[in-house]
């Protein structure tokens, strides 16, 4: 699942005494390492590694995640998620773009000292899905796909339903007096 | 439904992302006129005993990457796991390939024992042919680590070097003139060194810079690896004797990139993954 980014345009600084030829970075925030094209004293090209598993939406947001004290339940969860080809639903079903994982994450920091762990799923379009669920007439969701969070909450008999920005929307659904951003299944 | 807020069991080896061992065995070549075209006669059979071997090593999950008689040289065919939902740990298997994968709960020991297992199941599942025999020719170990400028700042490959690691370049001053060059410096540093003590092994060390599509921030990628080609490579004269060879090749692997990331990435930068 490699990717052109800006960076691919850039010079390689290589001071190895690998025999690796200086060039082109490829990918570089790519899912398999891909080695500018060996050669070595004649010996014919190795093909490159296959064999990271991690997604590069994954990848690029990594920090982010390591700071975001997620549980590795969370965490593997994400890189299911992160794993879903193109067309994981049905023709034009999308993967998860950057833009959500990373919207998620925004939100994520804002809210972790009051929330439980949402249970997270992957839509179509390639946005997130996070629901914290009470009971059926106690539920809370949200969907992660740029700046704008789309949100429903339906709580004491209402139902609640908007778009915000996350750092605003946090703010809401922390003084919420539900208290929804900690509803659980246990 | 949401989870309650109170597992303990973080990632604590961030920043690494993962860690890759892998072990690649000589392939069937082709025609003199085609050197490229490489195979694995004993793959199928291998695919087949293997993938029971996973099963009673606690690896019963799997997922096919690719047809076995459609994948290239050293591509992976085939990812076990644990179960459905838990990518970590990883086995993998393909034309001239196993690899084992652990993500950032690593643990060193663990995760030599985990190597050792996919081996010795490598070992029992692949077919006796009699006119191919199973010969190992690469082992190595990957450590892969990001760091992005979340924590470094806005430039990448230099502030990282300067200011998260023992490692400083020191540039002419034109190549930090605004008046010549616009955005922010990027690039690639990649050392390689034989080391002493294991015949025919490199130390590798790759620093990448990127940037992010969504938000053009900048990251760096960092792969440390160990890699022994040809006599380097413990021989294969019985499955115990190799096992017990490749587990003091882990060892002496581990024993140059665990030493060496600690001199490596500065203590403020390991307190800014711990801090959280």
């Amino acid at each position: 699942m490699s990717r052109s980014t800006s960076a691919a345009e850039q010079t390689i600084l290589d001071v190895s005494d690998s025999g690796r030829v200086p060039g082109r970075v490829p990918d570089l925030l790519r899912d398999q390492p891909q080695p500018t094209t060996t050669v070595s004293e004649g010996r014919q090209a190795e093909p490159p590694s296959t064999t990271s598993s991690v997604p590069t939406s994954i990848a690029s947001s990594w920090s982010e995640i390591a700071q975001a004290d997620l549980t590795v339940q969370l965490y593997d969860r994400l890189l299911q998620i992160a794993a879903a080809p193109a067309g994981w639903r049905g023709p034009g079903s999308k993967p998860l773009k950057a833009e959500s994982l990373q919207s998620f994450l925004t939100f994520w920091l804002e809210v972790r000292s009051d929330a439980a762990e949402p249970e997270l799923a992957l839509a179509p379009d390639g946005t997130l899905h996070a629901e914290w669920y009470h009971s059926h007439r106690k539920r809370l969701d949200i969907r992660f796909g740029g700046s704008q969070l789309v949100f429903g909450l339906f709580a004491n008999n209402l139902i609640h339903e908007g778009t915000e920005r996350a750092n605003t929307l946090a703010s809401l659904l922390k003084s919420h007096p539900s208290k929804p951003l900690r509803w659980h299944a246990n | 439904m949401a989870k309650a807020p109170t597992s303990p069991n973080r990632l604590p080896k961030a920043p690494l992302i993962e860690v890759v061992f892998e072990l690649r065995w000589s392939l069937q070549e082709g025609p003199s006129s085609q050197p490229f075209l490489k195979s694995d006669p004993g793959l199928v059979p291998l695919l087949d005993a293997f993938t029971k071997e996973m099963k009673s090593a606690r690896y019963p999950s799997y997922k096919d990457m690719s047809h076995p008689l459609e994948t290239g040289a050293y591509g992976v065919v085939r990812r076990y796991y644990r179960a459905p939902e838990k990518p970590f740990p990883l086995m993998q298997i393909g034309p001239g390939i196993f690899a084992s994968n652990e993500g950032p709960t690593y643990e060193w020991r663990q995760f030599r024992m985990q190597v050792l297992r996919g081996v010795s199941a490598l070992l029992k599942s692949y077919p006796n042919l009699n006119f191919f025999t199973l010969r190992p020719i690469q082992v190595e170990l990957r450590y892969v680590d990001i760091f992005d400028s979340a924590l470094l700042g806005k430039t990448a490959l230099f502030d990282f070097t300067q200011h998260g690691t023992s490692l400083n370049f020191k540039l002419p001053p034109m190549l930090n003139d605004r008046s010549v060059f616009s955005g922010d410096p990027a690039g690639r540093f990649q050392f390689g060194r034989t080391l002493r003590g294991w015949d025919n092994t490199r130390f590798t060390l790759d620093l990448i810079s990127g940037v992010r599509e969504t938000d053009k921030l900048a990251v760096v990628r960092m792969e440390t690896m160990v890699v022994s080609k040809e006599t380097g490579v413990p021989v294969l004269k019985g499955a115990t004797r190799f096992l017990g060879q490749l587990e003091k090749w882990l060892d002496f692997a581990h024993g140059v990139t665990s030493p060496f990331f600690k001199q490596f990435i500065l203590p403020e930068v390991m307190k800014k993954f711990k801090g959280s």
